[in-house]
Order: structure tokens, then sequence, then C-alpha cells
């Protein structure tokens, strides 16, 4: 990936990317802190909460002894007042931790106060009260739950004992009632840490002292809403890692039942005075953090800049490089490894600057030797823009070099196609060039003007390791070649006319002596006359033979395609030459009829060769069965003889020129060991194939096979 | 056939062997024969009278076939047939053929040459006289004369 910033940003961002993991390591580190911290708090929370549990269990405990002690002096059965009411106060100061000490009636009438009450008032009942009911139903001693005292209207705590007449059951009961602030007094001499609150409640969840609301209406004691309270009051110890308390704080806390009564005591901080340490902690190391990172950064510009600045450098000389100035140099000199690479830059810029020159001479005498040579040549990028031509490019098609260098390729085609025979054509095999980068053509051009010429273009493909760079193009002269090629041939149509005429004139004659005295004035006459025609049908075929070669070699055998009946033709060769012969029997047989498309003239000659060949090598005579035969896309047409055959060690050589299976053999009948390889080369520009079957002694067949014309006849 | 005798065939060949040759076998067998040495003497002699065929060879100095069978062609309509004598030169005879009725391969047989003639001059009874030829051909014989 390549990012667009600076050396010195990509420093920096990889010194901070390296810091990342130690801030990581810092936080991880203050969760854990924070994590222990809250759990110390919390075991603290239990601490207090359990202590002050035990605590209000022996407040409880003592009101209940002073309760029962009364209870047992006989003065509480009496149950009247006069006596009652002066003994308890005159107790009551040894109890100062208790409002009041009350005697009730079993009916709950109060008999006796250690409060001063003025004598004649009325008593008030406490036979409603629950714990009342309970301590004469159950016999024992009990707390109150929270109440309102109905004398003070202020929330009171009452420790109850049955008095019990001589046979043990209740008769009345002893209520010690505890001073309100009673466990603030006794927890008046523990340290309480900042924001640190303790609170009970009695076994109904209703809040009987609470040390951060001193003053709380009566609705607000009821705590039975908070679901820990519930838990807590069922007997298990509570642990609030966090939560939000009535008067808004988020707090820790735990809560845990006095043993003995049930009561119970939550102890709660807040998180922050919890967490106090860690958080210090944190900052301080948030700090040495800033620090170090600071450091870091200012270290890393420090190092940006000792890299960069010789990066600069270097940037700026390769700029002057490229743009030419192989001469300059840059000088580093900070000893380390950016020295050396400037050293090293220094030898490559001058290496470069000998090799550019060697380049430069070396492509000038690419130009020149291009320039030099008697082709024209011209270069194609891929884009089909010139990028060179030679001065024969320019004189052969008058092109100007300032004038298509540089342009697409169709300027100059154009202009050539201007000057040729046919420019649409031209232009045609240029558009295919142009839309195949890699193809390979050759082909002739031929100029009308300026003046007539015949040039042989032949366009490749240009490849440099493998890479293709565009299109060269190499247009040679061979106006002179092709000048020279027609004098060859209209000479060898001259030597062929001028060689045949005078056999024409000696066959002609001699068979005009024939018919003057077929039987001649001598016998032997005839004989000679005879001898004298077959010898000049033999010296015209030899002539044809050679002329036929010789444009086989030159590979000018030109073909004139026609559609002709195969069998029709084979039919009339078989009976032109049937006359020819006393000694054989031609036979033909072929279906209806075998369209095909061919030379007729040159088909003509291979049939004539087939035959002659075969009554030529049968001296004995015999049948000479000549067949046409369709199969599939094909004619094949079978030449048959039972003559002298073919001996096998001679065989694979037959088509080959100048090759004559029976020369100095009984049947060398002479001929240039032609007949067969022109045949086969008929046949074959025709894509038809050409075959035999030979034993010697017996007779050979020979096959040619001709696709069928595949026009619908 | 004895009609057809009597009509005149043009030999145009530079052989004077050769060109004896036919006119002595043409002339036994009842033809008319106008013997022409080349094109040029051809050409000259058709403008006096047009026979019923011509045999023209192809290699003559002055006039060759190729050029004689262009100009007769364009002088003259397509109603004399030609048959070309060739040694199956067939690269140069190629155009000239197209405008000729037929060929006949030197040497030849002088029965072929027979059949050959008897075939084409049947095939053209309307001739025998002279034809005649176009303003154009009249424009261009007198270009010749000059």
């Amino acid at each position: 990936m390549r990012l667009p910033f600076s050396l010195r940003v990509k420093l920096l961002a990889s010194f901070l990317f390296v810091l990342l993991p130690i801030f990581g390591i810092l936080i991880a580190d203050f969760r854990v802190e924070s994590e222990r911290d809250i759990e110390g708090a919390l075991d603290e929370q239990m601490r207090i909460a359990q202590t002050v549990g035990a605590v209000l269990d022996t407040t409880f405990d003592e009101a209940i002894a002073v309760g029962t002690f009364m209870a047992s002096q006989p003065v509480a059965q009496t149950f009247d007042t006069s006596q009652l009411d002066p003994y308890l106060q005159s107790l009551a100061p040894l109890y100062p931790q208790y409002e009041r000490i009350n005697v009730y009636d079993i009916r709950g009438w109060n008999a006796g106060t250690s409060l001063p009450y003025s004598p004649g008032a009325s008593r008030a009942s406490v036979a409603d009260r629950p714990y009342f009911q309970e301590v004469l139903a159950t016999n024992t001693p009990a707390v109150s739950e929270v109440l309102i005292s109905r004398r003070t209207f202020r929330p009171a705590i009452a420790a109850a004992v049955p008095i019990r007449d001589d046979k043990g059951q209740p008769v009345g009961v002893v209520s010690v009632t505890l001073v309100p602030d009673l466990l603030a007094r006794k927890l008046a001499g523990v340290p309480l840490a900042p924001g640190q609150d303790i609170f009970t409640t009695d076994h109904k969840a209703r809040a009987a002292f609470d040390t951060r609301r001193q003053q709380m209406a009566f609705w607000e004691r009821d705590y039975s809403r908070f679901p820990s309270i519930q838990q807590a009051l069922s007997g298990k110890p509570v642990r609030l890692r966090s939560f939000l308390s009535p008067i808004g704080d988020v707090r820790l806390g735990a809560l845990a039942t006095s043993p003995k009564y049930g009561w119970v005591v939550g102890a709660t901080l807040p998180v922050e005075e919890a967490l106090a340490h860690a958080t210090v902690a944190l900052r301080l190391r948030l700090l040495s953090y800033s620090g170090l990172a600071v450091l870091a950064l200012g270290l890393a510009s420090l190092l940006a800049w000792f890299l960069v600045s010789p990066l600069k450098q270097l940037t700026a000389q390769a700029i002057a490089i490229g743009k030419g100035e192989l001469s300059r140099r840059v000088t580093i000199a900070t000893g380390d490894e950016m020295e050396r690479l400037g050293t090293v830059f220094n030898e490559m810029a001058a290496r470069l600057e000998i090799t550019l020159d060697d380049l430069g001479e070396s492509n000038a005498q690419l130009k020149a030797i291009l320039t030099a040579t008697d082709h024209a040549v011209v270069m194609e990028d891929l884009d089909g823009r010139i990028g060179f031509l030679n001065k024969r490019m320019e004189e052969w098609f008058g092109l100007q070099a300032e004038d298509v260098l540089g342009q697409k390729d169709e300027v100059m085609a154009t202009r050539i196609a201007a000057l040729t025979r046919d420019p649409e054509a031209f232009l045609q095999r240029r558009r295919y060039l142009s839309e195949h980068a890699t193809a390979v053509l050759e082909e002739e051009v031929e100029l009308v003007r300026p003046t007539p010429r015949i040039f042989r273009l032949y366009a490749a493909p240009v490849y440099s390791d493998g890479q293709l760079l565009g299109r060269i193009e190499h247009y040679s002269d061979i106006t002179e070649h092709r000048r020279l090629e027609r004098l060859r041939d209209e000479f060898l149509s001259m030597a062929a006319h001028e060689l045949k005429t005078p056999v024409a004139s000696i066959k002609g004659y001699t068979q005009l002596l024939q018919r003057w005295a077929p039987e001649g004035h001598d016998p032997r006459e005839g004989k000679i006359l005879k001898i004298i025609d077959r010898q000049s049908d033999r010296l015209s075929r030899l002539v044809q033979e050679l002329l036929e070669v010789s444009r086989l070699q030159l590979g000018r055998m030109e073909l004139r395609k026609e559609r002709i009946d195969l069998v029709k033709l084979a039919k009339e060769v078989v009976e032109g030459i049937a006359p020819t012969t006393d000694k054989h029997h031609l036979l033909f047989q072929g279906p209806a009829s075998a369209i095909i498309e061919a030379d007729r003239n040159r088909l003509e000659q291979v049939l004539i060769n087939l035959l002659d060949n075969a009554i030529r090598y049968s001296p004995e005579g015999g049948d000479i069965e000549t067949r046409v035969m369709i199969s599939e896309d094909e004619a094949i047409v079978a030449v048959r003889d039972r003559g002298v055959g073919i001996p096998k060690e001679r065989q694979e050589r037959i088509f080959e020129q100048f090759y004559r299976a029976h020369a100095g053999t009984p049947y060398d009948f002479g001929g240039m060991g032609v007949g067969l390889y022109i045949s086969r080369q008929v046949v074959e520009r025709h894509n038809g194939r050409i075959r035999f079957e030979s034993e010697e002694g017996k007779g050979s067949t020979f096959y040619f096979s001709l696709p069928l014309s595949r026009k619908e006849n | 056939m004895t009609t057809e005798k009597h009509k005149s065939v043009m030999v145009v060949e530079d052989d004077l062997d050769l060109l004896d040759l036919i006119a002595v076998i043409l002339t036994e067998e009842g033809y008319r024969v106008v013997p022409a040495t080349d094109g040029r003497d051809a050409l000259a002699k058709v403008a006096k009278e047009m026979p019923a065929l011509i045999l023209l060879d192809v290699w003559m100095p002055v006039m060759d076939g190729p050029e004689f069978l262009a100009r007769f062609r364009r002088m003259y309509d397509h109603a004399t047939p030609i048959v070309l004598l060739t040694a199956a030169e067939e690269g140069r005879i190629a155009d000239a053929e197209i405008q000729a009725e037929g060929h006949l391969s030197k040497p030849f047989d002088l029965d072929e040459l027979l059949r050959c003639v008897a075939v084409y001059v049947s095939e053209n009874p309307g001739s025998g006289g002279g034809m005649r030829p176009s303003a154009e051909a009249l424009e261009s014989q007198n270009d010749e004369m000059v």
C-alpha cells in the first residue's frame, strides 16, 4: 500500500503506533487496580456492616437485659402507677442511653413510666403494637420495629420483656425505648471515611438509622422497595459493586444482617472514593506516558530530519538526471548508509552517462544502417503511430519524414494508397493490420505512380524481450525481379513455340505423306512414316514436359478452374486415345456425372499421362480400364493396366521429377521422367491426392481423387 | 458438308512450311485458304474478305496472335470464329483465348485439324462474304493505312 504522506508523517505515526501498546497496558493496569480497590472497598464495607450488626445486637441485648431486670422486680407486678412511676424515674439517670422505660399491664395500658409525668394525665395504650402482642404471645423478650412514638412523635425502638406471675405466665410488659440517636452515639467514635454511609433497618426493612440522613420523614424510612435489602433480610450478605443511591450518587456497598435480631446493616461508599487511589495512580502514569510520547515524537522528528534531508538531495538529483543533467552529483556526508546511498547513486549516474552515450552511438549506427539499406522500412508503435521511417520510404513513396512521424499510420497509408493500382484493397489490408496487432502480412503492392513499380510488403510485429513493441513494415522493390520472371516466362513460351512449330511441320507433312500413299511406294516407307510420326510426338511431349517442369519450378503453374464434368472429360480422353492403339482395349466406366471445379486442360493432361503410361507399359496389349467413382465428397479416377508393373524397390520414387522407374530395363521407352511428377503437382494443386498400386509383372493401377464441387447442380 | 466446302479459311502462321501444309490439306478438303504470315497481314486481308474461320498462330513477328485478336474483336463483331494454334503457352494466351473460340495444340494430327475446321465452319454458316466493319473499325483501319 502506498500512503500519500511524507516520510516524516510516516515516522511519527509509527512511533505513536509503537507507544499505543504502552497506553493499552496503562489502561488495563488501571482496570485491574480499580477492580482490586473496589473489591477491597467492598470487603471493608462488609466488615463495617458486620461490626455494626454486632454492635446492634449488643445494644438490643443490653436493653433487654435492663428490661428483664425491671420485670423481675416485685414492684413491676404491682402495675401501680404511684409506685412504678417514682421507681422508674429514680432509675432513669442510671440509663441515659434509654429514652424511657415503661411498664404496661396485660391490656397494654401504661402502668408506669420513667419520664416525668403529670399525675392524673391519661395513660396511653400499646395494645395495638405488634411487638407488645408478640411478647405476650411468645412470653419471650422482643425488639420492636421502628415505631413512631405516640408521645414524642419521633422514631423509636423498644426492647420489650414480659412480666411474669408466679406461675411464669405473662401478666405485663416492660418496654425499654432506645434513644433514637443511640446508634449514632455508639458510632461516634468510629472514624468514617469521606462519603461513608452506614444505615440500619429493622427486620421489616424500615430504616432505623442512616448516618447521612439523620432526618427522614416516616414514609422515607421504608426501604423495602430495594431488592438488595430484601435479599439481605433473607439472611444473605449482599455486595453491591455499583448502584445509584436515593440521593443520586453512584456508590458501592455491603449489606449484612445482625446475627441475633435480623436487622439489616448497610455500609456504602461513593465509587469515586473507592477508586480515588487508583485514579490518582492512573493520572500519574498518564502524565508520564504523555511525557514519553512527546519525547518519542521529538526523537522521530529528529530521525525523520536526518533521513529526509539526504533523500531530498537525492530526489532533486534524480529529477535533474531525468531532465538530462547527467553530470550532476550529490554530496551527502552523514557517514552512514545515506552517504553510501549517495555514493552508489553517483556511481549509477556516472555509469548512466556512459551507457547513454553508448546507446546514442549505437542508435545512430542503427539508424544509419536502416537508412543505407535498399529497402523501405517504417516502424509503428502500439498506437499505430509512425516512430521511424528510413530514406527509401521517403523516396519511394514521396513522403516527408516530418509529415508522418508521430502521426497515425493512416496518414501514411492514405498517401501510399493513392499511388497504388488498387487503393481500396490496399487500405482494406491496412485496416486488417491495424485491427490485428500481431498479424504477419506478406503481399505485393503495385504502384502505378509516379512510375510503375512492384513492391513486396512484409509487415510483422516487433517484440523486445517478449513484449510487443509495435510493427515493422518493410518494402522491397521487386519490379526488376518481376520483370525478369516475365521475361523468363515469355522465353519459355517462345521456346516451346519455336520448338513445337517445326515438330508440327514434321508431323503434319508425315501425315500428309501417309494420307497420299497410305501403303507407301515401298512397304518399308509406311513403317518409316509411322516412326517419324511417333518420334515427333515424343519430341513434342519432351518439349511440353520441359516447359511444364520449368513452370513448376518457378511456381508459376496457373490454374483456370471451371465447373466441369469429370466423367465426361475422362470419357472424351479415353475415346480420343483409343484409336491410337491396336493392341489395347480401352474400357471406360463411370456414373452419370461428377461435377468438379478444375482446370480442364491440366486434368486432361493428367489423364493422358496416366493412359499413355498404361499403354506404354503394357507392351503385350490387353485391357486398360478407366473408372470414375464417387465417394462422399470426392471423385476418384482409377486407371488400371495389366502391364509390366513397377518394381517394388522403385515404387517409392516414381513421383519424383526426372525419376524414370523403367530406366535401363527392356521397358525403357524414353521420356524425361516428369509425367507423374507433373500429374501429382496438378492433382495436389486441385486439393486432390494421387496414389497407385502395382505388382511387377501384373500391372499397375493409378488413382487420383478430387473434391466434388460444393455448388448445387 | 459440301455446302461448307469452298468456304474461306484464313490461316495466320509465320512458319511458311506449316502454313503451306495447312493450306495444302485444307485445299485438298475443298476449303479456300487465305494465307497470312502475321497479324498485320491478316488484318489487311480480313478487311477485303471476311473468312468463315481464322486459324491463328500465337507467336509471330510484326503483330502477334493476341494483338491481332484484340484488334480484330475491336473492329468487327464476334461472328467469325477464331481458333488458336498454340504450343500450350498458356501464360501467354490466357487473355487471348477468352476471345478465341478454341485452340489446337501444336503438333496436331491432320485429322484433328480437319475435324476442328469442319466444326467451326459449320457453326458459322452466315459468313463467307465480307462483313461490314463498324465505323470505329474503319477509323482504326484508316490509322493502320497511314
